[in-house]
């Protein structure tokens, strides 16, 4: 349907990522005839689609895994001092968003996801820590009068919160 | 017929009714800008600020805010590929790469511009064969809905182009997460693992969030496209030629929008991917299709406005909701002490007509406020990425937040922003899996559903002349390409011999 997004990963991790899939198509195949296929009077049970799709997904996925493992693997080149500063970057990243979601029982949901875009802004962006308050506080105070004023979202205030009677 | 017409917009034309009108517009393309926030959760969000309204100001505000959310949705799926809901996903696959080519300015003014022209067809359609289409579309029951979601099927994997083996596994993984959840026809659990939250499924805008807002902002960071979009302001605007060559995309997609978006149930988002997959085969530029085809914004936009206003056939004629935001709308019309129903256009003529010509009104409001703001919006690709995709994760987490009032839309949006990140970069298409997520549940509820009309025999749907014109549609979508090719390769081969001969 859409034209894929230009491929960074090569057969190897591609490899990979069918393994997984047929792996999962495997699991959802076996475990389909544990909810019944089918029903009474040989109606549709509600293990024949996960049967059907879990068979479809792992032939699919096996059978691209096979030609992905068929193509000559190059040996991935080592990464550039600026890949790897991209790639610190990303993973820095994708830490700090768990971390930030894990803070709003503590926090509330505005101030945990304010640092997160303090944190991102000020050290991974390495924006100027003025700067870096500056875009939290504007993201803090737009979700807070978009969502909580004008939605009337009820947003999670926090053991902070509620120690302080938010 | 033209009396009605006039009756119509006499009601929605008064001073009053044209600002509540603009308000929702307003209103709704703010809240469709949101991350995750679509036309369904717009109108449901907005409903109680029309209680104290009169039903037609309610109602017209209502339509306003359906429109404005669903031109919001498509603002972000083209500035930050971000689609305000199912309907708009297949919008980012060209409409994001127009941006990343500087063209934000031309994709939205299309996207405008088509949405208007769809609703005028639409709605001429609506007027004249309302009734009509209601029959026909009652006449589709659990066999034709299956085998309209076979079509549907067919079209992922028919249009996937030259990785159709990769597209099919894409939406057959989609198909694989619908699976989670309570099964409806027999109320068994299924892979929900204990946890409460899983019960109702994977939730499928969280998806939506996850995949293409947060996996394209990984994507971005790893890519280190931070550079802003600097496009000079001639390029912003739309050109005679970017118009000559959506003509026909936005006619093609006016019309399939209109006749998906009067069966119930999936209409809208099937007919953007329809009118997409349409668009790709017959355009003349199919070689720019997936980078940035003004063509493949203009037919999925015009599909989904048109599919829009068609929700409206069954919701306004059987009292049956065409799509999720109808319902929402079929329950602000109870609020109000409106029965919809065959008898709605002779007890109540100004509503309806009213309603009817608020379509028009909203949508050439719309026109009127998004053409100028459209290269406005697309400035926002000037700020460098590095200070927008903070902002980006946090309103994408909020409006998560949002939907349900829950933290596990966010985990959701986060895991499945983990996947678009790394389908981004192993050059998995997205769209196919959305589209095997929505059709899911629908599929196997018409599944169920045939296989309890036929007592367990689904070859029912081959006694059924509807079904079997939509398989033969399905398998002619499949199979008619190849046929062409080896016919025309057949051909070219039979000339050369001749000339060689």
């Amino acid at each position: 349907m859409s034209a894929p997004a230009p491929q960074a990963a090569g057969p190897r991790a591609q490899a990979v990522a069918f393994g997984v899939l047929a792996a999962l198509g495997a699991a959802v195949f076996g475990s389909s005839f544990g909810y019944g296929l089918f029903g009474e009077e040989g109606r549709v049970g509600p293990g024949l689609l996960p049967m059907v799709t879990g068979l479809l997904l792992f032939l699919l996925s096996a059978g691209q895994l096979a030609t992905r493992l068929r193509r000559a693997a190059p040996t991935p080149a080592e990464p550039d001092g600026t890949e790897a500063r991209r790639s610190r970057q990303l993973w820095t990243v994708v830490a700090a968003l768990p971390v930030a979601v894990l803070l709003v029982p503590l926090l509330g949901f505005l101030p945990a996801l304010g640092l997160m875009v303090l944190f991102v802004s000020a050290v991974v962006e390495r924006r100027p820590p003025l700067v870096a308050l500056l875009v939290a506080a504007v993201a803090v105070a737009a979700g807070y009068g978009v969502f909580s004023e004008f939605l009337n979202v009820p947003l999670p205030t926090g053991a902070v919160g509620d120690l302080l009677g938010w | 017929m033209l009396d009605n017409l006039i009756l119509g917009f006499s009601t929605a034309l008064t001073a009053e009714n044209l600002m509540w009108c603009f308000v929702g517009v307003l209103l709704g393309t703010v809240i469709g800008v949101l991350p995750g926030l679509g036309s369904t959760t717009g109108v449901a969000i907005l409903l109680p600020l029309t209680l104290d309204l009169e039903p037609v100001s309610a109602l017209i505000m209502l339509a306003g805010i359906y429109y404005g959310a669903q031109y919001g949705g498509t603002i972000t799926s083209v500035l930050i590929s971000t689609p305000g809901e199912a309907a708009t996903v297949v919008t980012t696959i060209d409409g994001y790469q127009m941006a990343r080519r500087g063209r934000a300015g031309a994709a939205l003014s299309i996207a405008a511009i088509g949405s208007f022209v769809a609703a005028i067809v639409s709605l001429a359609l609506l007027i004249a064969l309302a009734p009509p289409f209601a029959a026909f579309a009652l006449r589709f029951g659990p066999p034709e809905m299956l085998a309209v979601m076979v079509l549907g099927l067919a079209t992922i994997v028919s249009f996937s182009g030259e990785n159709r083996v990769l597209g099919s596994t894409m939406a057959v993984l989609g198909l694989v997460i619908a699976l989670v959840g309570v099964d409806t026809g027999s109320g068994v659990a299924r892979y929900t693992f204990g946890s409460v939250d899983l019960l109702s499924g994977i939730p499928f805008v969280e998806v939506m969030i996850g995949l293409f807002a947060v996996g394209e902002v990984l994507n971005q960071i790893h890519e280190g496209a931070a550079a802003p979009i600097r496009a000079r302001f001639r390029e912003l605007l739309i050109s005679r030629t970017d118009l000559r060559r959506s003509g026909g995309a936005i006619l093609r997609g006016s019309g399939v929008g209109f006749l998906f978006g009067c069966l119930p149930g999936a209409g809208s988002t099937l007919a953007s991917f329809m009118a997409y997959g349409i668009e790709r085969r017959v355009s003349k530029h199919k070689d720019e299709f997936g980078s940035g085809a003004i063509e493949g914004v203009a037919a999925p936009e015009s599909a989904n406005n048109a599919a829009a206003n068609a929700n409206f056939v069954p919701t306004l004629t059987l009292g049956v909701p065409g799509g999720a935001t109808t319902a929402v709308l079929l329950g602000a019309f109870t609020i109000y002490g409106i029965q919809p129903g065959p008898l709605l256009f002779d007890q109540q003529p100004e509503l309806v007509w009213g309603l009817l010509a608020s379509f028009f009104i909203g949508n050439l409001i719309l026109l009127v406020l998004n053409l100028p703001l459209a290269p406005v919006f697309a400035q926002l690709l000037r700020v460098p990425y590095g200070y927008l995709y903070p902002l980006i994760l946090f309103t994408s987490l909020l409006g998560a937040y949002a939907i349900s009032n829950n933290t596990f839309s966010v985990w959701v949006v986060l895991v499945f922003g983990l996947v678009g990140y790394a389908m981004k970069r192993l050059g998995f298409p997205t769209a196919p899996l959305v589209l095997g997520l929505v059709l899911g549940p629908l599929f196997e509820k018409a599944l169920v559903q045939t296989s309890a009309i036929g007592d367990g025999n689904l070859l029912i749907v081959f006694t059924r002349p509807l079904c079997v014109v939509v398989l033969a549609l399905a398998v002619l979508l499949l199979v008619g390409p190849a046929i062409i090719a080896r016919l025309r390769s057949a051909r070219a081969g039979a000339g050369r011999g001749t000339l060689v001969g």
